[in-house]
């Protein structure tokens, strides 16, 4: 019908502007702050309450200057953000963000206790961080920082993760390890097939069906 | 004879102009729809590097037959 030609631009990207390549960490504290771009904390919390919007790095500092230099004049969900070095899990809870250090490794355990449904987001590179309970856990793919979620530990303290940070994970954990690649998935909306659904029961069933949840349309 | 014609002629002109002018109208509409969905779309993948998000966002334009190319 139409001989139209339509040349669609959607904004110009800075990606190629960049002139000397970030490094990991200046690229992790830029991701800290744009996570808190992604998630909805629950009203009335302990964290809450203050005039500002802690984000706390918890044993020795992997950044050093560079997240005060990142997150300067920033503000989340309309708050200034502030950065707290903390040395103990019993100083986490007053925090929105808290990045455990790869020091901490040890204490995970304990870490997490301490904050259980205090509605913090964990973020962390310690391998397997999303498994053990974390929320989001940072992994270097070739020269790319990406991060894979643990949806159900962010759900369980009542955390809203945006389904446009979950499109961009490197992968979407839930309790139970059943994981799934938005990528393998391609642009095909996520259904486990009626038979396999009916199969399982339970926790299981719940899990794909919370799955279906974020990624059908 | 030559006025009816005329008339005609006229008459012609002003419906192909009017549908020019609509068409026109409709379609830059819809492609700052377009452009406005799949730029929301986008900004988690910018913000977090991620270009085979963007290009996912960006396949859904296939549906779209007046569009050539597509870029973020």
């Amino acid at each position: 019908m139409a001989l139209a030609v339509a040349w669609v631009l959607v904004g110009v990207s800075c990606l190629h502007a960049q002139q000397s390549k970030p490094t990991e960490y200046q690229v992790k504290a830029a991701y800290l702050y744009n996570f808190g771009r992604f998630v909805k904390w629950p009203p009335g919390l302990a964290a809450g309450k203050g005039d500002s919007f802690p984000v706390c790095v918890l044993g020795r500092d992997p950044f050093g200057s560079i997240l005060d230099s990142t997150l300067a004049g920033e503000a989340l969900e309309g708050k200034p953000v502030v950065i707290r070095r903390i040395a103990k899990p019993q100083d986490a809870p007053d925090c929105r963000i808290l990045f455990v250090s790869s020091t901490e490794e040890n204490h995970l355990k304990e870490i997490l206790a301490a904050i259980d449904q205090a509605g913090v987001l964990t973020v962390s590179d310690i391998p397997g961080f999303s498994r053990r309970g974390g929320m989001i856990q940072f992994v270097v793919e070739g020269d790319r920082i990406r991060f894979e979620i643990n949806l159900a530990t962010a759900e369980s303290a009542k955390l809203v993760l945006s389904s446009e940070l979950l499109k961009v994970a490197a992968a979407v954990r839930e309790m139970l390890g059943l994981e799934i690649d938005p990528y393998v998935q391609g642009s095909k909306p996520f259904h486990l097939p009626e038979t396999h659904m009916d199969e399982h029961v339970g926790q299981r069933r719940g899990t794909a069906v919370s799955m279906c949840r974020v990624y059908c349309p | 004879m030559l006025v009816s014609g005329a008339a005609l002629l006229l008459a012609c002109a002003a419906f192909i102009a009017l549908d020019m002018i609509t068409f026109r109208q409709a379609m830059l509409r819809n492609l700052s729809t377009q452009a406005q969905i799949i730029g929301s779309n986008s900004v988690s993948a910018l913000l977090f590097n991620d270009p085979q998000s963007a290009e996912n966002t960006l396949l859904a334009l296939k549906a779209a037959p007046n569009i050539l190319s597509a870029q973020v």
